[in-house]
């Protein structure tokens, strides 16, 4: 039962914040560039990075709270739908460029988030 | 039904998502016009604007495409649409509308 809660708890949490992120970050960057989905995908990147050190190095983390903050807020957190169909947009607007490099950028900087995420993890 | 060749045409730039007794907005106005028994209406659905409260919407963005602009256009006689206008007035509570006289050329419909 616990477990069925933190997932709902979680995803609850994650889309919302997803939600009023991705608002915040284009009201101030502006609508020239999906800013706001790729600044949920890298935080939730560094996110969950943080939280997998934390589980598997350091067993701070157990099952049920695992899934409430892994499974359920980062995963309703990030969206990889959105950075689909945004990429998609950018495509049919003649903008393969920002296109590709909003699919290269958060891939690439989102591992690199990862990594710096669990780094922090594991140093804490 | 004729319109005369000076004609007046409204244009009502809405929110996709404004509403009017619990229905959207634009379906209201359209539907009320022609209750009013006025020539046309049409609404139109854009992909990206911005209005009085400066807030971008675009149909690019998934999070910004939440309202996306709508304009309602409304052609008949002078005396039509200015008889509907108090009616628009309580309905249209944000957004903006414009009047201008037109030259209608043609007014047909095909066959029945």
């Amino acid at each position: 039962m616990g477990k069925w809660l933190g997932l709902a708890a979680g995803s609850l949490a994650g889309g919302f914040s997803r939600y009023w992120l991705a608002g915040a970050v284009y009201g101030r960057l502006g609508a020239g560039f999906p800013y706001g989905t790729l600044a949920v995908n890298l935080t939730g990147c560094l996110l969950i990075g943080f939280f997998d050190s934390l589980a598997v190095k350091k067993f701070v983390l157990g099952p049920e709270a695992r899934t409430l903050l892994m499974i359920g807020f980062c995963g309703a957190f990030t969206t990889f739908s959105t950075l689909m169909l945004e990429t998609d947009n950018l495509v049919r607007s003649g903008e393969t460029g920002r296109a590709f490099l909003n699919v290269g950028v958060s891939v690439v900087a989102g591992f690199l988030l990862f990594r710096l995420g669990a780094l922090a993890g594991e140093l804490l | 039904m004729k319109i005369p060749a000076e004609g007046k045409l409204l244009r009502i730039f809405i929110g996709e998502s404004d509403r009017w007794e619990g229905r959207p907005l634009h379906e209201a106005i359209v539907l009320r016009a022609k209750e009013r028994g006025l020539a046309g209406a049409t609404a139109f659905k854009g992909f990206l604007g911005f209005g009085c409260k400066s807030h971008l919407h675009t149909a690019k963005l998934l999070r910004l495409s939440e309202d996306l602009p709508v304009i309602v256009e409304i052609v008949d006689s002078e005396e039509k649409v200015a008889a509907f206008l108090p009616e628009l007035d309580a309905m249209v509570r944000e957004g903006l509308v414009t009047m201008e006289k037109v030259q209608v050329l043609m007014y047909r419909a095909g066959p029945a």
